[in-house]
């Protein structure tokens, strides 16, 4: 039913449809690609490529995920021939003039986007894992980088078009010549699995790594309906219950489940979820659920809806250079799945699983393994007491930095930063490609400009990210003896790092 | 003349010895058999306690195929084992090695009973020893009372695992004694004539009684509404004429006539006394430095020093 094709030198899927016509652009490039010091590009890019085509006045937008990037829309032939061929010319010449304001618009859109702490512990803080970050290299961002990101990812050869409908009469799409982008190097911050970290309170988080199939997809949705039933109706102690199953690559799949909890309930609902967990693993599963929920994803691809998402989700199939296959081959795996299949899938799940717990709670009772908080090693050079913390210590040598407390240190080497966060007033944050951050406040470790300046000096320079001025009351004072002052609280909060500053460890 | 039977939880039942001696023999055949005719959940938690407090026995036990019972018995075991190395003293005279081999146990025994709760939900035994790993690996009141409440919708009136939750409950356990106190209440209410379960409510009072000190202890038995409240314990658990007995019979015995003798009802707790004889449990008369004299003097005072 679904036609693979080729237009404007651009590979497309085709589907025959009802109702208006819709198509969409898919791009092999997401927030997964950018270094951390450029975070936020991809965004960037797709904010201006739209920017052109002014007030939409139907059904049209776009989005920038993880690996893809996604301009989609609906409506009458001209208004999608239309909207595709503004698109496309604007990424081949972008209104750079507008890159100042499109940054505004970013920060103040990503101000209500929570970050990512599961990717960041499994991943750290490259590949998937700066995909957990906040746009962090906005500051960074040339318009050279903006150029360079659009002429070379948003080409014909790393891009595939859907359309659910004809092709539109006249439709002329116009991408430069470039190459296909493979997935970002798979990297992992995590020894081993089951793992778990603390963080935040108020909810139970995981993520879970598992095969891309009918029956992983149906694991997902049926484990969602046992966690609401034991966690809400029968335990009452959580409100929100979600399971999410979406594709990582061409073979595996990101299986993500948040139960929420009052903070005085917290504990049960990690306990509740890790029993609910294992009566899967055991086999336990309710053999009507399975049937319940395995009509409800057949059903919802009679809608008229599916087609859409199907033609998306081949087309970025194709991107990853998977194998399409066909919705009846699906509908087949799907009406196979079997208890057994979930128990099996439950097995890898759990085994690559890694669980967010409310600080506080623990999980190496149910089996899983603490994510390291600590460096393996400590950086050599000159110290710097704390001066709020007679515990705490700041290192900064010629090879790296680290953040000494009792219990570890936390350490980023120099030629492995991924990002280095400057501020006019001294201050530093260092990322290391594990996720590691180390924070500099001269005041509060008494670092002169020199010092500062010699850091400087060992950082490389793709890695440094200035940020603008702090108002002085945002600007952590020395401390006075007698009376120590709070600890300071950033601009932007992002857990793992500032606990290293005032708890010495990594959340 | 005091028994040296006396604080061995098994003395009382001759087929619990029997157990014991099975367990030490590594006689598998018989200790199955004997698992096999017990039906009732507040005997069988008490006779896997008996399996587990067996020194040694682990090596045994994890040598065997991997039968539920065996599993139970081997988690049992590991927790026992977890609370020798703990020992039983308060939080603040505890070494760090101590609570980090504990842990340790317990990290053990906890994996076998989440596995044995998620094949059979209905494991209410299994329930009941998570009730103790969850107490020594702090996991938290909600969570404690989870897993009561999931062992309750299968053994609504279980006093081994009431018994645990009331120590949970306490504030030496991060609890409170509103808590407690309102838990027990709602055990007793709800428990047969008969049963065993009202007598927690004596164990609350016991706890709170203990916890206390100088004149505030002096006073807290001789309010009239404690009182009320361990006497119509008595009378709805082991005095009731349909009282169904079981294991735990010394024990809530033993808590009434400490209670009783304590608060100078030198009438009614010797009727405790007179129907424990020479047997006493290890709690509650471990309270005392020398158990055997606390039980001894206790005794004495409610049956005039006749014996």
């Amino acid at each position: 039913m679904i036609k693979e094709t080729e237009v404007c030198g651009i590979r497309t899927l085709i589907a025959p449809a009802s109702g208006p016509l819709t198509a969409g652009l898919v791009f092999r490039v997401g927030c997964a690609d950018e270094p951390l010091s450029r975070r936020g590009l991809t965004h960037l890019v797709e904010h201006l490529a739209l920017h052109r085509h002014g007030m939409i006045e139907h059904d049209a937008n776009a989005a920038t995920g993880v690996t893809t990037t996604h301009f989609f829309t609906s409506g009458g032939e001209r208004a999608v021939v239309s909207y595709l061929t503004s698109v496309c010319d604007s990424l081949r010449d972008l209104p750079i003039e507008r890159v100042a304001t499109e940054k505004t618009i970013l920060r103040t859109e990503q101000a209500s986007r929570p970050a990512d702490s599961l990717l960041v512990w499994r991943y750290g803080a490259v590949g998937f894992g700066a995909a957990g970050y906040p746009e962090w290299g906005l500051e960074a961002i040339t318009d050279d980088d903006v150029r360079d990101w659009a002429a070379t990812r948003f080409t014909r050869e790393n891009a595939v078009l859907w359309i659910a409908g004809d092709v539109p009469e006249g439709l002329a799409l116009t991408l430069p010549s470039g190459t296909a982008h493979p997935l970002p190097a798979l990297t992992s911050a995590l020894p081993t699995t089951p793992a778990y970290f603390t963080e935040g309170s108020g909810k139970v988080m995981f993520s879970a790594v598992v095969e891309r199939s009918a029956r992983a997809a149906l694991f997902a949705m049926v484990l969602e309906r046992a966690l609401f039933r034991a966690l809400r109706t029968e335990d009452g102690n959580s409100y929100a219950v979600a399971t999410a199953y979406a594709p990582r690559d061409g073979r595996t799949a990101t299986i993500t489940g948040l139960a929420d909890a009052l903070p005085e309930k917290q504990d049960a609902v990690l306990g509740g979820l890790i029993d609910v967990l294992a009566a899967f693993r055991v086999g336990r599963v309710d053999a009507d659920e399975l049937e319940t929920l395995r009509d409800k994803a057949s059903t919802s691809f009679d809608r008229p809806e599916a087609l859409k998402a199907m033609l998306f989700t081949e087309a970025v199939d194709v991107l990853y250079g998977r194998p399409r296959m066909s919705l009846a081959d699906f509908r087949a795996q799907l009406a196979a799945v079997t208890v057994e299949d979930l128990r099996e899938v439950a097995v890898q799940a759990m085994d690559a699983m890694l669980l967010q717990v409310p600080r506080g709670n623990r999980a190496d009772w149910a089996g899983f393994a603490e994510a390291p908080m600590w460096s393996e090693s400590t950086a050599d050079g000159q110290e710097f007491p704390s001066l709020q913390n007679a515990d705490h210590k700041l290192v900064i040598g010629p090879d790296g930095v680290s953040m000494v407390a009792p219990h570890g240190a936390l350490t980023v080497l120099h030629r492995e930063c991924v990002l280095m966060q400057c501020w006019p007033d001294g201050a530093r944050r260092l990322i290391g490609p594990d996720g590691v951050s180390v924070s500099i406040e001269p005041n509060l470790h008494d670092v002169s400009p020199e010092v500062i300046a010699e850091l400087d000096r060992h950082v490389p320079d793709a890695a440094k990210v200035w940020q603008p001025a702090r108002a002085a009351d945002r600007i952590p004072q020395r401390p006075v003896p007698a009376a120590p002052v709070a600890a300071p609280k950033p601009a932007r909060t992002w857990p793992r790092l500032w606990a290293a500053l005032i708890l010495g460890k990594r959340p | 003349m005091p028994s040296a039977r006396r604080f061995d939880q098994a003395a009382a039942f001759p087929e619990l010895v029997e157990l014991r001696e099975s367990v030490r023999a590594a006689d598998w055949t018989a200790i199955e058999l004997f698992f096999a005719g017990l039906s009732d959940t507040d005997m069988t938690v008490y006779a896997v306690k008996v399996v587990a407090d067996v020194v040694g026995a682990e090596e045994f036990l994890e040598l065997l195929p991997p039968s539920p019972l065996a599993r139970r018995l081997l988690a049992a075991r590991h927790i026992s084992k977890a609370w020798e190395i703990r020992s039983g003293k308060r939080a603040q005279f505890v070494s760090r090695d101590q609570f980090e081999g504990m842990h340790e146990l317990l990290r053990r025994a906890e994996p076998i009973l989440i596995e044995l709760t998620a094949e059979d939900p209905a494991d209410a035994v299994a329930w009941a020893f998570r009730l103790n790993s969850a107490r020594g690996l702090e996991l938290g009141q909600s969570e404690a009372r989870r897993r009561y409440d999931r062992l309750a919708r299968v053994a609504p009136h279980c006093f081994a695992a009431q018994s645990r939750l009331l120590q949970q409950l306490c504030p030496k356990w991060s609890g409170s004694w509103e808590a407690a106190h309102a838990f027990t209440k709602q055990c007793m209410d709800a428990a047969p004539p008969g049963s065993l379960s009202p007598a927690v409510v004596g164990e609350a009072h016991l706890e709170h009684y203990l916890d206390l000190e100088g004149a505030e202890r002096g006073r807290y038995l001789a309010k009239v509404t404690v009182q009320q409240e361990i006497r119509a314990a008595a009378d709805k658990s082991v005095l009731h004429p349909d009282f169904i007995g079981g294991y735990h019979w010394p024990q809530a015995h033993g808590v009434f006539a400490l209670l009783f003798a304590e608060m100078g009802d030198h009438r009614r707790a010797a009727a405790h006394f007179e129907a424990l004889g020479d047997v006493a449990s290890d709690y509650p008369w471990n309270m005392f430095g020398d158990p055997a004299a606390g039980f001894d003097r206790l005794r004495d005072l409610s049956l005039g020093g006749a014996k």
